[in-house]
């Protein structure tokens, strides 16, 4: 009986494609109705419920301001990097054997696994001012006196780098895996020299992979604040930092909300900038 | 409407009972409903910090308690006020004892946030400190913030003696990337005797920051405070002196002064809506026992709250402990409750005054 009924559902997901499609996309609909939607409509709420929008944007001293400015500087630079060592870490994976792809996999998922407060502690073995990288410095006489690398902006960017690196290789891969090796061999069979073949073949056909890795370290990292507290300097108060400080400690429930709110609105801004430019790449040839 | 909510301790319940059943153990366990005064028989859900302080807890009070009364207790980090507030609002609480910082529990009165205690079963209350029994929370433990530099650059003469010195010495210094405890210092380094301390004066305390600012990493935790000094990355500063102690005891070279170590209190207390508040007041009771208190002092460098403690203790221990009859006359006490009243507007200034 049951599995009479059980072949006959079958059938009809296999008739309409979309219906199954669409059930599962609905799932996850639900799910952020649910568990997205509603505990924003509470944040709405909150941060409507007082002048704290007011406080955000009027604010004499400007914190809130100027945090939203590093932040989205912070992100910034740390998409272009992730990107600068991510494109050729996914060439290489592209590359690489079946072995060497596990390897390598392993080492580029290492950061994840690893608790933030080691991950600090091992770069302050690097960067700190005894430690490697300014030994071998002093010891060279490239500098005199120990570089400040750490507990600055640089160090916030090299720490949220590392951390945020799978995040660009992996989408990167992805797509650069369903290019078809054929046209790179046409280009060259057509006269390309290599650096022709990549720059007007392959890069542009892995552009979804940039803008898909791009946006999703970007946003990832506005939201930051536990590298940026324990690497950063006196200039790295991210949002995040202030958010949670004053939703923990302070109990600002209503201004924190506000000041989520606007991040919100300033990132969905973001995505619909780029989600237009990437259609703009689709008529180049990209998908 | 009723709502059926899953909190932790109803699947721990649920958890136990599918165990008891499984076991064939023979008879049904019941379980208490939620709101039903007989479900005050455990297992209560004990919010502390983690780390070697969490350690000395679980050890040296909790495990004492679970032999005595058979009262299970569940240790859990990391209290925070959100927390406190979130849970007694929407009425769900699954934190039934809370280790509280004094300012929290100034602030979290006049939310009335806490479950009121019954002195006649906590007991102990003339032997606590004075202001540690109060309405709503039962002072335990005493936390000290030190002067501690590392020893490669400095020694317990070279060395800064005074937040004078801090401000002072040239070198790379730390204190924690907040208002709370930094602007104190600066004060203090600035003249201000102690007696005056509070209110504190914001603007001079920035002033006087600012051309030491530079040469100032802010730390975020006490894992980092404690880093920037064991490595050498700081040559003093501001930290917390119950791990700072704990550290030189595994032989890093570093080493702190008493000398104007600001003192805080941690104060245990119900959130409203606690299930387990007969239970939860039995624990605090053997949280403020002396000889309780004396276990876990004796093992972990916080001052205890019952001054009865100190007997229980091995001889000279005291002078370890920030509240040791010859360590407390050179601290300074923090004053909760200006912390309490001011910490929003502090704080931001604070943080304009660090990214400006």
């Amino acid at each position: 009986m049951s599995r009479g009924l059980l072949s006959r559902l079958g059938g009809i997901f296999y008739q309409h494609p979309q219906l199954t499609y669409s059930l599962l996309a609905g799932t996850a609909g639900i799910y952020l109705l649910v568990f997205f939607g509603y505990p924003l409509l509470g944040i709405l709420k909150l941060a409507f419920g007082g002048p704290y929008f007011q406080e955000v944007f009027q604010d004499p001293g400007g914190l809130y301001l100027k945090s939203f400015f590093v932040t989205f500087r912070n992100a910034a630079w740390v998409t272009l990097f992730t990107l600068l060592l991510g494109y050729p870490m996914a060439g290489l994976l592209l590359k690489a054997n079946e072995r060497w792809q596990k390897i390598l996999t392993v080492c580029i998922l290492l950061p994840f696994w690893t608790s933030v407060l080691v991950r600090t502690y091992a770069w302050m073995v690097l960067l700190g001012r005894n430690g490697v990288i300014n030994a071998m410095l002093m010891k060279t006489g490239i500098v005199s006196s120990p570089l400040q690398l750490i507990f600055n902006t640089p160090g916030t960017l090299i720490g949220m780098t590392h951390i945020m690196l799978p995040y660009m290789i992996f989408p990167l891969y992805s797509v650069m895996r369903n290019i078809d090796p054929r046209v790179m061999a046409a280009a060259y069979n057509l006269g390309a020299k290599p650096w022709q073949a990549f720059l007007k073949i392959f890069f542009p056909l892995s552009l979804p992979g940039v803008f898909g890795g791009g946006i999703l370290v970007f946003i990832i990292s506005l939201g930051f604040f536990i590298t940026p507290a324990l690497m950063g300097g006196q200039q790295d108060l991210m949002i995040a930092v202030l958010i949670e400080r004053r939703v923990m400690q302070l109990l600002q429930w209503g201004l924190s909300a506000a000041l989520s709110l606007v991040l919100l609105a300033a990132t969905l801004l973001l995505v619909l900038l780029v989600r237009r430019f990437m259609k703009i790449q689709a008529l180049f040839g990209g998908r | 409407m009723e709502k059926r909510k899953i909190t932790r301790r109803s699947f721990l319940k649920r958890g136990a009972a599918a165990m008891g059943i499984l076991a064939g153990s023979g008879p049904l366990i019941l379980l208490p409903r939620k709101g039903q005064a007989a479900a005050d028989k455990g297992p209560i859900v004990f919010c502390t910090y983690g780390g070697p302080y969490g350690d000395s807890m679980q050890q040296f009070v909790i495990d004492s308690f679970v032999k005595k009364t058979g009262i299970q207790v569940i240790r859990t980090a990391t209290p925070t006020f959100a927390k406190v507030k979130a849970m007694v609002d929407t009425g769900n609480v699954e934190w039934d004892v809370v280790d509280a910082e004094e300012r929290v529990y100034q602030r979290g009165i006049k939310l009335n946030l806490f479950t009121s205690l019954d002195w006649t079963v906590v007991g102990h209350k003339d032997e606590l400190v004075s202001g540690g029994a109060l309405p709503f929370g039962a002072a335990n433990v005493f936390f000290h913030i030190v002067l501690a530099w590392h020893k490669k650059k400095y020694n317990r003469e070279t060395g800064p003696k005074n937040w004078k010195d801090f401000l002072e010495f040239p070198g790379k210094r730390a204190t924690r990337n907040e208002a709370y405890e930094t602007v104190e210092f600066a004060l203090l380094g600035d003249g201000v005797p102690k007696e005056k301390l509070y209110p504190l004066d914001v603007e001079r305390a920035l002033k006087r920051l600012t051309p030491v600012k530079k040469d100032t990493i802010f730390w975020a935790n006490t894992k980092m405070s404690i880093d920037l000094l064991t490595s050498n990355e700081v040559d003093f500063g501001a930290v917390a002196g119950g791990p700072v102690q704990k550290t030189i005891e595994t032989g890093e070279p570093i080493d702190f002064t008493w000398n104007q170590a600001l003192v805080g209190n941690d104060f245990l207390i119900i959130p409203k809506g606690s299930k387990q508040v007969e239970a939860s007041m039995k624990f605090i009771s053997h949280c403020v026992d002396p000889e309780v208190q004396g276990a876990f002092s004796s093992n972990y460098y916080m001052g205890p709250s019952n001054l009865k403690a100190f007997s229980f203790m091995p001889k000279g221990r005291e002078d370890l402990l920030c509240t040791g009859p010859k360590v407390q006359p050179l601290t300074v006490k923090k004053d909760a409750m200006f912390w309490a009243e001011n910490e929003e507007i502090v704080a931001k200034r604070f943080e304009q005054w660090m990214t400006s």
